[in-house]
């Protein structure tokens, strides 16, 4: 039988995201609970405004520029960028030892959280990214590996490492511009994101979607056009990619937060129809469109009979998922 | 922790009970099974396991070779020396009129107290009419003056309590920095002279813990905010923010830098 090319897709609602940390604590229990992988995280959930895991991810270079070549990009660096995963002494606290990490912490996953973010109004606005492999349909780590390691699957459109092939050489590290592929130094090998594909493969959802506490991911097939995931990017265009700008072509839309309290004036009283929504940040990862988008998310909302917000509200838990797929028969 | 044998108990909802939360927010919470409960197997709630025991002790105790075996004395650590008679232990366990103290976990015990609670208010002559917060209101240890301080402290209940193990586990520990924030209002901490990430002793009349201190603008002013679920010895000394807590819903804290 002749394989279908798709592309399954991913769309995070991120008026959702309540920053729990479940997707990070099952897909780390799951996949990254190993020797060598102390320091993973292929999914992790930021903090904005902030400087993200690895620390300033955005500014390390990768991707391809405008006339589709490969643009160099930086390593990250274990201490400064990822910081030493550190351990606890919990065994010694019985005996009267004071309870502390066994080496200083430096950066951590989720180390921006409980920092300053910067002057008002920086720091009176927060939101929650989420972010796993985008498994981007030009992906650079493919086009960087020397050794034809990592490929892209022709049935789900899955980026995956062939460990055997993997000589641990690094070039797909600086060439990922979102930093989500990741160096095992005790197999000398990467490793990445796999969307869980023995889950997709069985018609499930990857763990960091079905774990998720407040529904806010959809996982579904582009070409689907009954699937909530096509209706969200290509119908609606309300989804929008990370970061569009690095040219791979990303597969992991986002749903920009468009909600948030009222601002106050002086006297503590709400100012109507103003929010604290820090329109900056979110142009800088979703670029220009994010106006029109919220625009019409805002719009939609004051609407009374809306498909989009019915599935934006996920009643219905399982119509989130549409992972069938005709390749797998 | 080990255990030779393991009781069927029922769950803290499932059975009449008054107990002492066991988090660190030490409110006192009423529970009642439901009506329509059937109970699996031969589960029984907590009391009733106890009375049992209690009863097949004595039993055990009144048999001749026993009698003199059955006056047993108490630990040296009690300040007051004297023994436990098994003898009535079962009569002594079940003493109906002796069970104010919220010891008994089945329905005689929790209806005991509610009658005891009543009878209290009736005397001081407060309206009944929203019983489940009046009855609670006549316990001990209750304040109504809000306590000494210059900042109101307030507890948020801790988002990652759904990953129930996250403060305790190495690898979750790992997303909140393995420390415990404070955090405070931006213009507040400019003007009492306080810098955001310096380490702060929070102290009011009952005791004081050390904390790192967070600034933000979104706090309101006057005011600490505090996320719950650290565990005592996860602070400096072992002192755990319980230090501080009272019964009185409001706490006032005081704020002092930490020389590192």
């Amino acid at each position: 039988m002749k394989l279908k090319k798709r592309q399954i897709a991913m769309v995070i609602d991120l008026n959702k995201c309540i920053g729990c940390q479940n997707c990070t604590v099952t897909c780390k229990t799951m996949w990254t609970n190993g020797g060598g992988q102390e320091y993973m995280y292929w999914n992790n959930v930021e903090t904005l405004p902030g400087m993200g895991y690895p620390k300033n991810w955005q500014d390390m270079g990768g991707g391809f520029d405008a006339s589709g070549s490969l643009k160099d990009g930086k390593l990250p660096n274990m201490k400064k960028e990822y910081g030493i995963p550190w351990e606890y002494n919990h065994e010694e606290i019985m005996n009267a030892k004071e309870f502390q990490p066994k080496t200083k912490p430096s950066w951590g996953v989720n180390w921006d959280e409980e920092e300053d973010s910067g002057e008002f109004p920086k720091d009176n606005y927060f939101f929650n990214l989420p972010r796993i492999c985008n498994h981007c349909s030009k992906p650079s780590c493919v086009s960087a590996c020397p050794h034809d390691a990592i490929f892209k699957r022709e049935k789900d459109g899955i980026v995956l490492v062939d460990m055997n092939l993997c000589q641990g050489c690094k070039y797909c590290i600086a060439a990922c511009p979102y930093k989500k592929i990741y160096f095992n130094p005790q197999l000398s090998k990467s490793e990445k994101c796999n969307f869980c594909f023995p889950l997709i493969e069985e018609g499930l959802p990857p763990l960091c979607a079905s774990d998720c506490s407040g529904r806010a991911r959809f996982v579904g097939y582009l070409d689907d056009t009954d699937g909530q995931v096509y209706k969200l990017v290509k119908q609606y265009k309300v989804a929008l990619p990370l970061r569009a700008d690095f040219g791979v072509e990303p597969n992991v839309y986002y749903i920009p937060p468009f909600l948030s309290p009222q601002k106050l004036d002086k006297k503590g009283e709400m100012i109507e129809n103003s929010d604290r929504v820090l329109m900056d940040e979110l142009v800088k990862l979703f670029g220009e469109e994010v106006y029109d988008t919220i625009k019409r998310l805002k719009s939609e909302k004051e609407s009374k009979n809306s498909e989009l917000l019915d599935m934006l509200a996920a009643l219905d838990g399982k119509e989130q998922f549409r992972i069938k797929n005709e390749n797998d028969n | 922790m080990y255990a030779d044998i393991v009781l069927p108990a029922t769950w803290i909802y499932e059975s009449w009970d008054i107990y002492d939360y066991n988090n660190e927010e030490k409110r006192l919470i009423y529970s009642k099974p439901p009506l329509d409960l059937k109970n699996i197997g031969e589960v029984k709630d907590e009391w009733s396991i106890f009375a049992q025991i209690a009863e097949k002790l004595e039993l055990i105790a009144n048999k001749e070779e026993n009698l003199l075996l059955n006056k047993v004395e108490d630990d040296i650590r009690y300040t007051v020396s004297g023994f436990h008679d098994l003898s009535a232990f079962y009569q002594e366990y079940i003493n109906q009129e002796d069970v104010f103290n919220p010891l008994g976990t089945d329905e005689l015990a929790y209806n005991m107290t509610q009658k005891k609670l009543n009878k209290n208010i009736n005397n001081d002559k407060i309206n009944t009419q929203n019983t489940e917060t009046k009855e609670i209101q006549t316990l001990p240890n209750m304040q109504e003056e809000p306590l000494w301080g210059k900042y109101d402290f307030i507890f948020k209940k801790s988002k990652y309590n759904q990953n129930t193990n996250y403060s305790t586990s190495t690898l979750l520990l790992r997303l909140q920095r393995g420390e415990s924030v404070v955090i405070i209002n931006k213009n507040s901490a400019k003007t009492d002279g306080f810098k955001e990430g310096e380490k702060v002793k929070i102290s009011n009349e009952f005791g004081e813990f050390i904390s790192k201190l967070k600034t933000s603008s979104s706090t309101p002013p006057g005011v600490l905010i505090m996320h719950e679920g650290w565990e005592s010895y996860m602070f400096k000394s072992k002192l755990g923010y319980s230090e501080i807590l009272s019964q009185n819903a409001k706490i006032r804290v005081n704020l002092k830098r930490v020389e590192a």
